[in-house]
């Protein structure tokens, strides 16, 4: 049996520790480290592709308030149109389409909605109803 | 009213239902243009999020070999 000298009490300590220590051989080692620093890197880039996405959205929203604007012109523009012209049943002939059915496969469910659309409903059923008895 | 009979608009009106439907048109196409730009940012952002997709299945094949790598060395 062969005795260990030890210069000091923590070099002593280490060697205990060492001793006790388990070691796992890895294959590749080489290949688990590039994977590993790829995959950080690949992270970062998906945290600025977030950015970018965010953009977009900023972007598309903007553009979203800026079609609901010239809508609102558009109806506007309309309204004041209609004053100029006679009341008659004229109508502009139906677009022709191809015939299309919705298939749904869940029922529709009841939505709470808000008093604006509730409101805008209304006007909707208003104006159809009065197409309807031109 | 009879509906299928002529209509007609007063002359003195008749200018500015031209002028509001020329406006109408040009609001109409401006509307058209924003749309398409919508669309297309639309697709932009439907493209980076494939890209988002893919490169998280990467990470996660990545990871997934390490974690085989290290906690199942006898399967590698």
């Amino acid at each position: 049996m062969s005795i260990k000298l030890y210069s000091n009490q923590k070099t002593y300590k280490m060697a205990k520790k060492e001793e006790s220590l388990f070691y796992v051989n890895l294959e590749e080692p080489v290949e688990i480290r590039r994977n590993i620093l790829e995959s950080s890197k690949e992270i970062v880039q998906l945290l600025q592709r977030y950015e970018k996405i965010r953009n977009i959205r900023v972007k598309k929203s903007s553009k979203i308030t800026d079609l609901k604007k010239q809508t609102k012109e558009i109806a506007i523009m309309v309204a004041k149109l209609k004053q100029y012209l006679p009341k008659s049943g004229l109508r502009a002939p139906p677009a022709e389409k191809g015939e299309t059915k919705v298939i749904r496969n869940n029922p529709v469910k009841k939505i709470d909605r808000p008093p604006k659309i509730n409101k805008l409903e209304a006007e909707l059923k208003a104006i159809e109803d009065k197409l309807n008895r031109l | 009213m009879d509906k299928h009979g002529a209509v007609f608009v007063r002359i003195d009106d008749y200018k500015d239902v031209i002028e509001i439907m020329s406006l109408v048109r040009n609001k109409l196409e401006e509307a058209k243009h924003t749309i398409n730009e919508i669309n297309v940012l639309k697709n932009k952002e439907d493209g980076e999020i494939d890209l988002w997709t893919n490169e998280l299945e990467d990470v996660e094949r990545k990871l997934e070999y390490v974690d085989k790598t290290l906690f199942e060395p006898e399967n590698v």
